[in-house]
Order: structure tokens, then sequence, then C-alpha cells
């Protein structure tokens, strides 16, 4: 294919086209579909961590504050900002959401698994994964919006 | 059928069973989505919401009243004076068409529902739609227990309820049911290869194209499935069906709307679909001489073919794009590709807060746990790759995407999620309960003797963590609905036209300023009464104030939005100029500094300022003349001089500085800058106060006339 294409472009100069043995490169194929699937998983994890946004915004890496005794604190999450950022605090949400993921994943390949050894150090790595996800980002999310959760049934003020 | 298995339900069938179960879960996904957007109907009263909603209700009535035929010729003077707006080419009417289609029939049943109504409840009927075409979209995509659990999260999704709660009439409202819709017919016709199906398909996709601009989302995804299937080698004859039909029918239907017109062979984000469309004959035309011809003179005639007309498509097409006649991708869209675009180039794009990058707790406040198992979902998917799974995948991936590029299109994002979602949650649990059946250890240990003792041990040690995950699994979807029941009620249910508070003791404070203000605009003001105000809020003055306006929330003349920003950004005599270029009578701006409203006009000033010097004439306003030398922007007595003489803070702060609005206070403290105004007493020149709603939140001003005698 690349041959003709080359040999084409020689003769329509007019110049005799030389003996070439041109291919495309061995590596040059379709990838397989793990990569294909690894490479969706790193754009999922760069668009949910919020890469566009510190892009646009360049907010700072983290925040800082002076407490009652005049230190400098650091702060890592931005209060009270639904659609705001720093940008650790990003790449450590995003980070946690996807391990959530990859927890649920790696249960359902530690039953593909023979030997209950293995399985059980599997399923109990899945599980610690999925629960690591889960609470980490409901951690972050009550420290960035204090009020999340309440007044579900009382009808208290804020 | 095995003895084992009790029918719960007495003398009922498996069958039986599995459809009442599947009726009833249904039935309940239905009822919830509705009933879960109508937080506001219930605290406030049936109300539309927010801005653009109410040109939508405007144009719906005028329909429903007026007939379709001058519903499209309708050319609307009350807007954009002097322009004026070509309505009937410059929406889509799908809403507006489905609305009054509604309202017809419920009328000639004599259930004599207003316009209003309908339009309030027509976007939760449509997500109750949604859920049940979710559930059969993703029954065909992978199974019914996976189809069941995305319609029962797409109910209550808060990224879908945010554009779809009672009273937001919008086209999203629409538009993401006949999305789903839409693909839903493209995988039948896919799976079956018939042309049945894929009419359909076209059909579908016309209803799409005329409820919602996001419609070239559709035109570019399907086309890349068609692509990635031939790069991975499953083009087939049924691909090739349903492809062909869905593009002729799909492009020549969807041009029948004036709004689109002839943009799908025009403009470049519809050339992908073209250029499949050729690639899909090209292949299929290939397919047919390789089994008719003999190896070595196909070989020949493939090589020359390829060669020469890939040589005729690049430069035609670079031909055609280079001289205009194929546009290149517009503002918008382009600000996908390269989100730097709109903040650097077009201030109005990139102002809108819709437009603005997500970060990662919009994703999580929007989805919650579908955040965890849409990486899970893709893997299942990736697990099993068929035809239709390559779809969902590229229509996963690409939303993520883009619901990373601008916070609106998570909309785009939600269904999605909630198919993946639904999938790994269905595919997860039947791996797992398959542990918990007994009649199946049953059987298992009978048969085996000699290693009685393993089998047993490894199935409880099985069943232990089976029950540990579905455990974990139905804690995670509990905590998925009271979140999303919080989100609905606390931050997507807020009419944003009528505002509450809570006073000090603990009782609810209602400030109904807008329609008061609107109302007062449409009973004292001269029918042909112009006004002047910041685009925001265009739409509602010609909803509820039935007066002329000078610009609206359309946004496609900067120009004259610009000398809109600048009569506002100037002081009183140039202001007044530019006032009577437009004819204006009265002005009206929104003000928050008694009530602590942050989204008032002083906050929008600075995009006042750089839209305002955008153009030539406005190239006098410069945005550090407003700043302190410091660099603040500061309303306090710091201020900079340009900013305290402008007509904007006249107009925001007249008679203010004699207010006291919170204890402890000076007088003219404006709550939302938390500042004491820097200049406090001073007289209008050219306006004259007209009206000031109960909280001061809208302030109307009546432009003076010309002088009886020469100079001032």
């Amino acid at each position: 294919m690349l041959k003709d294409i080359v040999q084409l472009g020689f003769s329509s100069t007019g110049i005799l086209p030389p003996h070439l043995d041109v291919n495309f490169p061995g590596w040059l194929t379709i990838p397989s579909s793990s990569i294909v699937f690894f490479l969706s998983l790193v754009l999922y994890y760069i668009s949910v961590s919020g890469l566009t946004y510190d892009m646009v915004n360049g907010p700072p890496a983290y925040g800082m504050e002076t407490d009652e005794r005049g230190n400098p604190r650091m702060v890592t999450i931005m209060k009270w900002k639904i659609n705001q950022q720093y940008m650790m605090e990003g790449f450590s949400a995003g980070f946690l959401m996807l391990v959530g993921g990859c927890g649920i994943m790696v249960m359902d390949k530690s039953t593909q698994m023979t030997g209950p050894r293995t399985q059980m150090l599997l399923s109990g790595m899945g599980l610690a994964f999925s629960l690591l996800g889960f609470i980490g980002t409901y951690s972050f999310i009550r420290i960035k919006w204090p009020v999340y959760l309440e007044d579900m049934f009382l009808q208290g003020s804020h | 059928m095995s003895g084992s298995v009790v029918p719960v339900l007495g003398r009922f069938s498996v069958e039986k069973q599995e459809s009442l179960l599947k009726l009833s879960i249904l039935s309940i996904s239905v009822v919830l989505a509705f009933s879960t957007r109508l937080f506001s109907v219930l605290r406030f009263e049936s109300v539309i919401h927010e801005f653009d909603p109410y040109f939508n209700y405007r144009t719906t009535r005028f329909l429903a009243e007026n007939g379709f035929y001058s519903f499209h010729n309708w050319f609307d003077d009350r807007a954009w004076y002097p322009l004026g707006r070509i309505i009937g080419g410059t929406i889509y009417p799908g809403l507006m068409v489905t609305a009054s289609t509604i309202y017809h029939f419920l009328n000639s049943l004599n259930i004599t529902l207003d316009v209003r109504e309908v339009c309030v409840f027509l976007a939760p009927l449509f997500s109750s739609l949604t859920a049940i075409m979710t559930y059969l979209l993703t029954s065909e995509l992978h199974s019914v227990g996976a189809g069941l659990c995305a319609a029962g999260m797409i109910a209550i999704v808060p990224g879908y309820i945010s554009r779809s709660v009672a009273g937001s009439y919008d086209n999203e409202g629409i538009a993401i049911f006949c999305m789903l819709f839409t693909y839903y017919l493209w995988i039948k016709s896919v799976k079956t290869g018939n042309i049945y199906w894929a009419a359909l398909c076209s059909v579908a996709y016309f209803y799409m194209v005329s409820s919602w601009g996001g419609y070239v989302f559709l035109i570019n995804i399907i086309p890349l499935h068609v692509l990635v299937l031939m790069i991975c080698g499953r083009f087939s004859h049924k691909t090739y069906i349903a492809y062909s039909t869905v593009y002729t029918l799909g492009t020549l239907l969807s041009m029948q709307i004036s709004f689109v017109g002839f943009q799908p062979v025009q403009t470049s984000e519809h050339m992908l679909a073209l250029g499949v469309f050729g690639l899909c004959q090209i292949l299929a035309f290939v397919e047919y001489l390789r089994a008719n011809m003999t190896q070595e003179n196909f070989n020949v005639l493939f090589k020359s073919l390829i060669i020469i007309i890939s040589g005729i498509i690049g430069v035609g097409l670079g031909v055609l794009t280079l001289s205009g006649k194929v546009a290149p991708w517009t503002g918008r869209f382009y600000s996908l590709l390269d989100p730097s675009y709109a903040k650097n180039n077009i201030p109005i794009i990139a102002s809108v807060s819709e437009h603005q990058p997500t970060s990662w707790s919009s994703f999580y406040f929007d989805l919650q746990i579908l955040t965890f198992l849409f990486p899970a979902g893709l893997y299942y998917c990736f697990s099993k790759l068929t035809d239709h799974n390559i779809f969902i995948i590229l229509y996963g991936v690409f939303a993520v995407y883009f619901a990373g590029v601008m916070v609106r299109l998570m909309l785009v994002l939600a269904p999605v999620m909630c198919i993946l979602s639904g999938i790994a949650v269905s595919s997860s649990l039947s791996t797992y309960m398959k542990y918990l059946d007994s009649s199946n250890q049953q059987t298992k240990s009978t048969s085996k003797v000699g290693k009685i003792k393993q089998d047993s041990s490894s199935n409880t040690q099985k069943e232990g963590i089976a029950y540990i995950f579905v455990g974990m699994i139905t804690f995670f979807l509990i905590s998925y609905t009271f979140h999303c029941t919080w989100v609905t009620s606390e931050a997507y249910s807020s009419p944003s036209i009528v505002l509450s508070a809570r006073s000090h003791d603990g009782s609810r404070i209602i400030f109904d300023d807008f329609r008061e203000a609107y109302w007062w605009l449409r009973m004292n003001t001269p029918e042909d009464a112009k006004v002047m105000s910041w685009w925001d809020y265009g739409y509602q003055i010609t909803a509820m104030a039935n007066r002329t306006i000078i610009v609206d929330n359309n946004t496609w003349n900067n120009t004259h939005i610009s000398r809109v920003g600048q009569a506002m950004a100037s002081t009183e005599d140039k202001a007044y100029e530019i006032m009577r270029e437009l004819d204006v009578n009265y002005v009206l701006v929104i003000f928050g500094g008694l009530t602590g409203y942050s989204s008032d006009d002083i906050n929008k000033f600075l995009w006042m300022v750089r839209i305002g010097g955008s153009t030539p004439e406005g190239a006098h306003i410069k945005e550090w003349d407003y700043y302190t030398p410091s660099g603040e922007f500061r309303v306090d007595s710091e201020g900079s001089q340009t900013l305290l003489n402008c007509m904007m803070y006249k107009m925001c702060y007249y008679r203010f500085g004699q207010v006291y609005t919170e204890g402890g206070k000076p007088p003219g403290y404006d709550r939302v800058r938390n500042a004491e105004i820097g200049v406090k007493d001073f007289e209008l020149d050219v306006l004259e106060e007209a009206y000031t709603s109960e909280h001061w939140i809208v302030r109307i001003y009546k432009v003076k006339d010309l002088p009886n005698r020469g100079s001032r």
C-alpha cells in the first residue's frame, strides 16, 4: 500500500522509481481493547479531576490562611463553592473516584480466579478500594459543603 | 423452573413473576421521576423559572393562540429594538409544538388546563418517559436487569433534574428524551439491519433536531460509531444499511427546520457524517467488487481507486474550507475543542456561568456513586465487546470529556452514566448473587463426595464475600437516593424568580420583587415604552411586562449588547446620548445590596465593561479604569472615580445612602460587597426614579425628555 503510493509519487515526476521495500512500521496496528480501556480510564481521570477547569482558570495548588495565632496554615479544599476547586483537591478526588471504580472491577476479576487464597485477597482488596472511594469522596464533600445532607428531616436553620 | 425456588406469589409462574416485577419497578421509577421534580411547585406555586423558559412560554402562548403558520412566519418587533427578531427562523420549534399539541389535545377532551400549567409540567412528564426509554435502551445494550437499574437511577439523577424540574420549561427537558429515543432506534437498526428501524431512527432524529441545538452531538457520535466499527473490522451489511438510511433520511428531514437550514451540508460540524457516509459507500463497493473479481484484477483496481479518491477528497475538502464554502467550527462548538478560545476571544460566551469548565465537586454533586460505577460499567462493556457496546463506550467517553469542558453538558453525561452504572450494578450483582443461591450449593456438594470439605469451606467463604458485597452495593444505592433527594430539594428547586430566605427568628421571607416590578411596568407605562436593561432580564420583561426591550438572552447581536454595556458604564451625559439614540424610555437595574442577593447588576458590572469595550465605539472604556490603583474592585470611598461616577453605580445606589441595612453598620452598607458605599448624597441629572420594589431588588428609572430650551 505504502509502496504503491511512493512509486506513484516518483513516477509522476518522471524519475524511474527505485526498488524500494517500504512498509508501515510493525508497531502501527489497531490497539487492543485493553489498551483502549486503559486510555479511556486515563481520559476519565483527567476529566473528572477538573483538568480543563485548572487549565482555564488556573487556581493555586492549595490555599493559605492564617489561624488564631498567626501561623500560616494550608487549606486544601475550597469551602462553600461547588464549582471551584484547588488543583490538588481536584486530582485527589478524581483519584478516589477512579479507585472506587477499580474496586468493583477487581471484585469481578476475583470471581474468575481459582484458588481460595487469591480469591480472598482480591475480594478483600476490591472491597477496600470501593469503600475507600465512597468514604473518601463523602468526607471531601462534607468538608467542602458543611451542610451536606443536613436538614434532611429536620427544619433547622443554616 | 426449579422446584426449590419458592414462588413468592403463590400460583404465579416465574415468567409472570418476572413481568410483574418489571412492571412494578418501571411504574415506581416513572412515578418517582415525576414526583421528585415537584419540590418548587409545592413550596411556591406553579410558576415558570429562570430566564430562557419565559421566552419559550411566550412563544408557546403565541403558537397556541395563533396557529402554526403565523408562528412560523412571526417577526417580533418587541425585542432587540430597533432591529427586531425573526422568531420563526431562529428557534428550535419542537418544544413549543409539543406543548401546544398536548394543550390542544387536553382541551379537546375538555380538560381545560391553561398553557402555563402544560408548560410547567411538561418537563417532569418527559422525564418519566425518559426513564422508560432508558430501560428500553439498556435492555437492548445489555440485559433486562441492567435496564431496570438504569431506569431507577435516571429517574432521580441530579444532573438531569437540574434542567427538568417542574417550571424549568426549556429545550433540554424534551431533548434528552428525544436523544435516548434516537439512540434506542439506532441500536435496534444496527442490531437488525432493517430499513424499518433505520427509517424510524431518522424520524426520531428529526424530532431531536427540532428540539435542541445539541443534536450536533448525535450527528457526530453516530458516524463516529460507524467509523470505529470499520476500523475494528466489524463493518457488516447491517451497519451499512442502517447508516445509509439514517444519514440520508435524517439529513433531509433535519433541513426542514428553518433554523438548521443548509447547515448540514455547509458547516464543519456535519462534515464527519458526510465523510463517513462516503466511506461506507466505498467500503461496500469494494466488498462487492472483491466478491465478483479475480484477486489480481481486484488488487490493481483497489489500489488505484483508493489513491485517486483520497486525493480528490483531500484536495476538494481543502479547497472548500480555504475558500470559505464550508464554514469552520463556530464559536460555541469550537470552545469545546479549545477551552481557552472563548475566554480570550468571545466574552459573551465566557461570561455565561453554565459555559465554565467543570470541577470535581460538580461531578460528585450531580452524580455521586455513578462516578465510581461508570469505570466499572466501561470494564463490563469492554470485556464483552459487541457492535452496540462500542456505541455506548464511545458515547460515554466523549460525554465525560465534554462534560469536563462545560458544566452545561453534564446533562448529556447523566444518561450514559446511568446506563453504564446500571450495567455495572446488574452484572456485578448477578455474578455474586449466584453464590447466595442455595439450590446451586446443594447440587454441587452432592456431586463430588471427595472434595466436600474444600468445596463447602470455599463455598461459605464465597457466600460471606457475596453477602458483604451485596450489602455494600445496597448501602451505596440507598445513599444515592438520599443524596439525590437532598440535592434536588436544596439546590435545584429554586424558581429564581421568587427568592426566599430565613430571617433570624427562623421564619421564611419571600422576595417576590421581580414579578412585582414587572407587573408595575405592565400597568403603569405606555404600551410602546422601550425598556433598557442588561440582557439577562430581556425574556422576563417581554413575557411578563409585555414591553419592548433593547437586548435579550438570545445574544445574537454583540454590537447591540455592547452599546447597552457602554451606556451602563459611561457617565450620565454620554449614556444619555446612547439612550436617546436607542429611544429608551425606562431603564431597569437589579440591585441586591439591601437583601444580600448576590446575582445583581453590580456583580455583573465587569462583564458589562468588558463587553462594552469590545467594539470600536466603546474603545474609550477600559476595564482597569474601574479598579482601584491596587487592582481591586471596590464600591466604597476607595473605589475608582470612573466607577463611582458611572450610570450603573448611580442607578443602583440612588437614595441608598440613607438606608440602614444591618444592625451595627453605618447607613448605605452594601450587604453583598460588604462595604459602605463611597458616594452617598447625589442627584440624578437625566433619569428620575420611577419605581423601586419592596426590597430594593428591582429599580426602574424613567429617562427624562430633552429640556425645553437650549442647554441644560
